[in-house]
């Protein structure tokens, strides 16, 4: 993910690849009392430009349980996020727990992905 | 005259090469269950815990501790973050139902100073007092001389603790 396509149209291509994925009223809840961040493409667009000292960066899912009810399902995983620092050379471990909701429209898309919150920090 | 392979071979498994190999056996069956599911092995990552563990330290983990005993405070602790090989790794300072909030840089706890020895030096962090439900705790790592904003630290559940670091 986040690889530099070089140059616009495989900007365009990657962009639509990462679309199929998501519903058009996608919503992202980073948690940390951060704000939601709405709509598949205001989603992508902050995606493509996400920072990582020039390298791109890989997602697994690991831990994953899926509960199915009709037309919408409920996952909860681990994403665990490695990058290499272009600028630095050294590896870039992190890992969150993620709850996904996803609704079957043609497709099983993604409807809402938060990000579980461990240590709630208290206000300042 | 012993011939010397026959030597080697009764050295390496014993008169009873079957009851030899079933020892083995069972030997790596206690093994791979001791420390994948009772002392789990994890390596800090990062600042938060200095000076009393350095970046890149290898712990175990004792996931069974916490089923004879509470989480008592002092406790250095596995906190789950992601799955179950990623952890937090940092202390109890607060109990449920306590109180606990920071005045410059010192935690006060139910209304009262905490004392905290293993803090070398503090940088002067102030939170608001927060209450803990009767399944929180209320944790930080022991590197009180950097930012605030860099350090991760706050209430969790009780069922995120995994167990206290034991070495």
């Amino acid at each position: 993910m986040n690889e530099r396509p070089a140059d616009g149209l495989s900007l365009v291509a990657r962009t639509a690849q990462l679309a199929q994925f998501l519903t058009e009223d996608v919503v992202l809840d980073p948690g940390r009392q951060a704000g939601v961040i709405s709509g598949r493409d205001r989603l992508l667009a902050l995606a493509s430009r996400a920072p990582n000292g020039g390298g791109a960066f890989h997602v697994d899912f690991v831990d994953m349980s899926v509960q199915v009810n009709g037309d919408e399902a409920q996952a909860h995983l681990t994403a665990a996020l490695s990058s290499t620092d272009a600028r630095t050379g050294e590896p870039n471990v992190d890992a969150r727990e993620v709850d996904l909701t996803l609704v079957k429209r043609d497709d099983w898309r993604i409807q809402r992905i938060v990000l579980v919150d461990v240590l709630e920090r208290p206000p300042s | 005259m012993r011939q010397s392979g026959s030597f080697w071979r009764e050295a390496i498994v014993g008169r009873r090469p079957a009851r030899t190999l079933v020892r083995i056996g069972v030997l790596v069956v206690l093994s791979v269950a001791i420390f994948g599911w009772v002392f789990v092995p994890v390596r800090t990552y990062g600042p938060s815990m200095l000076p009393t563990y350095r970046s890149g330290s290898f712990h175990l983990v004792n996931r069974l501790a916490y089923r004879f005993r509470h989480p008592a405070r002092g406790d250095v602790v596995a906190v789950r973050l992601a799955g179950p090989h990623v952890v937090y790794v940092k202390r109890i300072i607060g109990l449920p139902g306590e109180s606990v909030a920071f005045r410059d840089g010192v935690v006060w706890v139910n209304g009262q100073p905490l004392d905290e020895s293993y803090i070398e030096s503090r940088q002067p962090w102030t939170t608001q007092s927060v209450v803990l439900g009767p399944d929180e705790f209320f944790v930080v790592g022991d590197n009180r001389n950097m930012p605030m904003s860099q350090h991760e630290f706050g209430r969790v559940r009780r069922e995120r603790v995994e167990g206290p670091l034991v070495f």
